[in-house]
C-alpha cells in the first residue's frame, strides 16, 4: 500500500516538473528542477520503506536476536541525503546564474521571447569573442569595491 | 598488493588537497595569490601524472586489476575503487591534458586567473578521476556531480553575457541527464538490491528481460546526454564557444569522454547481451552522431565553435568502437573495442591540442570570427602555432602518419571484418568532411593576407602558450608512428572490459542472499 503511495507521489511529482520543464519562462524551468530532483529523492526513498519499518539501529549487537528483514533499509537514506545536497546546490548556482543574467541586462519580459528561454539582447547573443575585456576588468573593479567595502 | 591498492585513492585525495590549500590562500585578488596557485596546480598535476603513470604500469602492461575497498568494507557494501587498464589510460591521459592545460592557461589566461581558476581546475581533475575509478554506481554518479559542478563554475567564470546564457543552457541540461542517471541507480538499488558494479553484474541475470531493457536506455539517455550522442547533443555548441579557450579547451578534450568511459565500463558488464542486440541501434546513433556533428561544424563559422562540433562528430567514432564490440566473429570482438578506446587516446590529445591552439588563434587575433577581415593570416603573425595547428587539424582528419590515421584504421577494419559495411561507408565519408572542414580552418584562420584586425588588449605569452600544445602534437605524432605498444594497451583495455568474470573476480562481491540462476 505504502509503495503505491510513494508511486503515485513520484509520477504526480515527475509530471508536473516535465510540465514546468516545458515551460518557457527560466523561473519555471528552475521550479521544474527541483521539483524533478525531489522526486528522484521520493523515489530512491520508496525503495526503503517496507510496511513494518523499525528504524534500523541495532543497540546491543551481542544479543541480538530479532528478524532483519523487519528492519528499514538505511542506505537510500543515505544516497538521498547525499543526492539532495548535490542538487540543492546546482539549483542554486543555476538561481546565481539567472540572476546574474537579469542584472546584466534589463530584458524586456522573458516569456515574450519564442525561439529561447535564455535568449537575450541580440547584440549580446552574437557568438564569438567579439566582446571586448574592457567589460570583464569592470566586473573585477566591481568585486574589488565591494570587497573594500565589506572589510571597513 | 594491499598496500598498492592505496594508490588508488591518491588520483581523488591529491587533487582535492590540493585544491583546499590553493584556495585558503585566495583573500584577494593580486599576483601572489595567483603565483602560489599556480605553483599549486603544477605541483598537483605533476604528481598526479606520476600515480596515473603507476597504475598504468601495472594494469595496462602487466595486466592486473587493482581493488581498494575504502575502510576495509567487503565490496557490496563498502565503497569500492577499481582500476583497470581502461581506467589507467582514461587517468593518464587526463593527467596529461592537465599538465598541459596548466601551462597553457598561464600563458593565455585574462583576469579570469584570479577568480580561483586553478582551484576549480582541480577540484574538476578530482572528479573525473573519481569518475575513472569508481567501483560502484552511485560513486560514480557523485564524482560525475563534482565534475559537473565545477565545469559549471569553469563555464560561467567571469560572467560575461554570452558565457551566462551558454552556461544556464549547460547546467539545465546536464542536471536533468544527472538526474535520469540518479533515477537509474534508484531504480537498480530498488529492484536488485546492490549498487556495487560486480554485485550489479552478477544479479543482473536474475532480473527479468524488460527491466534490463529500461535501466539500459535510461542509462543510454544518461550518458549518451553528457557525451553528446546524436538527438541529445545540444548543449554542447551552445555553450563550449564561450568560456575562456583554456576552458573550451579542457572540456572538448576531457568532459565528453567521461560519458563515454561509463558507456564502455557499464554496457559491457552490466548488459553484456543487450550489446549484441541492440548493435544495429548503436552503430546508428553513432553514424549519425558522426554526421549531425561534422554537418554542424560545416555550417558554424567561428574556429571554437568547429571545433566544438568535430567533438560531437568525433564522439561517434568512440560509440561505433562500442558497437562493434559485440560483432559475432571471435577475433573482432575484442577487435573493435580496442579500436574504439584507441580513438578516445587519439581524440583526447589531438582535439585538446586543437581547442588549444584555435584559442590562442582567437586571442592573438582578438576574434574567432572566420570571415574575410576577421582571422586571417595569422601564419605570418605568429608561424609557429600554424605548423602546430596544421599537424593537429591534419592529425583530427585522419592523415597518417598521425595518430588518426591508425585509429580510424583500427575502427574501419573492424567494422568491414564484422560485416558492418555501412557504419564503414559513414566513417570514411565523415573523415572526408573533416579533412574539408579542416582545410576551411586552415584558408579561414592561417592562410591569406594578414587583415587588419583589432589588437586584442592582452596577447597570450608566446612559449607558454606553444609549449603545451606542441607536447601533445608530438604525442600524437609519436602514438601515430609507434602505435603497436599503445594499440597493445588498448587491446589489454578492451579484453578487462569485456572480462565480466574476471572483473567479479577481482571485485569479489560478498553476497549475503546467494543469487539464483546465474552461471557463476
Amino acid at each position: 500500500m505504502i509503495a503505491l503511495v510513494f508511486a503515485g507521489l513520484v509520477a504526480v511529482l515527475m509530471a508536473c516538473a516535465t510540465y514546468l520543464l516545458l515551460q518557457r519562462h527560466p523561473v519555471r524551468m528552475v521550479i521544474g528542477l527541483g521539483l524533478f530532483t525531489h522526486a528522484v529523492n521520493l523515489l530512491i526513498f520508496g525503495t526503503g520503506v517496507s510496511e513494518r519499518g523499525l528504524p534500523p539501529i541495532i543497540v546491543d549487537k551481542a544479543s541480538f536476536a530479532g528478524d532483519i528483514s523487519q528492519y528499514v533499509d538505511p542506505l537510500p537514506q543515505a544516497l538521498i541525503l547525499t543526492a539532495i545536497v548535490i542538487s540543492f546546490g546546482i539549483v542554486a548556482f543555476l538561481i546565481a546564474l539567472l540572476h546574474r543574467r537579469n542584472s546584466l541586462e534589463a530584458v524586456e519580459s522573458c516569456t515574450d521571447r519564442v525561439d529561447d528561454p535564455f535568449a537575450m539582447e541580440p547584440a549580446h547573443a552574437l557568438e564569438g569573442v567579439e566582446e571586448d575585456y574592457e567589460w570583464l576588468e569592470d566586473v573585477v573593479l566591481m568585486n574589488e569595491i565591494n570587497n573594500s567595502k565589506g572589510s571597513r | 598488493m594491499d598496500l598498492f591498492a592505496n594508490w588508488l585513492a591518491a588520483p581523488v585525495v591529491v587533487p582535492l588537497l590540493f585544491a583546499a590549500t590553493s584556495l585558503l590562500v585566495a583573500t584577494r585578488v593580486n599576483l601572489r595569490q595567483i603565483r602560489v596557485q599556480r605553483t599549486l596546480a603544477l605541483i598537483a598535476s605533476v604528481l598526479n601524472l606520476g600515480v596515473a603513470l603507476l597504475l598504468l604500469r601495472t594494469t595496462a602492461i602487466e595486466g592486473q586489476r587493482i581493488v581498494l575497498y575504502a575502510g576495509a568494507w567487503q565490496a557490496p557494501f563498502g565503497i569500492t575503487m577499481v582500476a583497470d587498464a581502461l581506467s589507467a589510460i582514461m587517468l593518464t591521459l587526463t593527467a596529461l591534458l592537465m599538465l598541459a592545460i596548466v601551462v597553457y592557461a598561464m600563458g593565455t589566461l585574462d583576469q579570469r586567473e584570479g577568480m580561483n581558476f586553478y582551484p576549480l581546475l582541480l577540484f574538476l581533475l578530482m572528479g573525473v578521476n573519481g569518475a575513472f575509478l569508481a567501483g560502484d554506481l552511485f560513486n560514480l554518479y557523485v564524482f560525475f556531480e563534482v565534475l559537473l559542478m565545477s565545469s559549471f563554475v569553469l563555464l560561467s567564470l567571469g560572467g560575461r553575457p554570452n558565457q551566462v546564457n551558454g552556461g544556464l543552457r549547460y547546467v539545465v541540461l546536464n542536471l536533468i541527464a544527472s538526474t535520469v542517471f540518479l533515477t537509474t541507480a534508484g531504480v537498480m538499488y530498488g529492484t536488485l538490491g546492490t549498487l556495487n558494479l560486480a554485485h550489479l553484474a552478477e544479479r543482473m541475470a536474475l532480473a527479468p528481460e524488460s527491466l534490463r531493457i529500461v535501466l539500459a536506455g535510461m542509462l543510454l539517455i544518461a550518458y549518451g546526454s553528457k557525451a553528446g550522442l546524436f538527438p541529445l547533443f545540444f548543449w554542447l555548441p551552445a555553450s563550449y564557444h564561450t568560456p575562456h579557450p583554456a576552458v573550451t579547451a579542457i572540456f572538448g578534450g576531457l568532459l565528453t569522454k567521461v560519458g563515454i568511459y561509463a558507456l564502455f565500463r557499464i554496457y559491457p558488464l552490466l548488459f553484456p547481451e543487450l550489446l549484441a542486440t541492440w548493435q544495429p541501434f548503436i552503430l546508428l546513433i553513432a553514424g549519425l552522431t558522426m554526421l549531425t556533428g561534422v554537418f554542424g561544424a560545416m555550417a558554424v563559422r567561428t574556429i571554437r565553435r568547429v571545433l566544438s562540433f568535430h567533438v560531437i562528430s568525433q564522439v561517434g567514432y568512440m560509440v561505433m568502437g562500442l558497437g562493434l564490440a559485440a560483432s559475432g566473429n571471435e577475433l573482432a570482438l575484442g577487435f573493435g573495442m580496442a579500436a574504439g578506446i584507441f580513438y578516445i587516446v587519439h581524440h583526447m590529445i589531438v582535439k585538446t591540442a586543437l581547442l588549444m591552439a584555435g584559442g590562442a588563434a582567437e586571442l592573438t587575433m582578438g576574434t574567432g570570427q572566420l570571415e574575410p577581415g576577421h582571422l586571417g593570416g595569422l601564419a605570418k603573425r605568429w608561424p609557429w602555432l600554424a605548423v602546430i595547428f596544421f599537424v593537429a587539424a591534419f592529425s583530427l582528419a585522419g592523415i597518417p602518419p598521425s595518430s588518426g590515421f591508425v585509429s580510424k584504421l583500427g575502427l574501419l577494419q573492424a567494422a568491414l571484418d564484422a560485416g558492418q559495411w555501412p557504419i564503414a561507408a559513414v566513417s570514411l565519408l565523415v573523415s572526408l568532411l573533416t579533412l574539408m572542414s579542416m582545410v576551411r580552418l586552415w584558408q579561414r584562420g592561417f592562410a591569406g593576407p594578414l587583415e587588419a584586425t583589432r589588437v586584442p588588449q592582452r596577447s597570450p605569452h608566446r612559449w607558454l602558450t606553444l609549449a603545451p600544445i606542441t607536447m601533445l602534437v608530438l604525442l600524437s605524432l609519436g602514438i601515430g608512428i609507434f602505435s603497436a605498444p599503445v594499440f597493445g594497451w588498448a587491446r589489454v583495455a578492451a579484453e578487462q572490459v569485456l572480462d565480466r568474470d574476471g572483473y567479479i573476480q577481482a571485485v569479489a562481491p560478498t553476497d549475503v542472499i546467494a543469487p539464483v540462476g546465474t552461471e557463476h
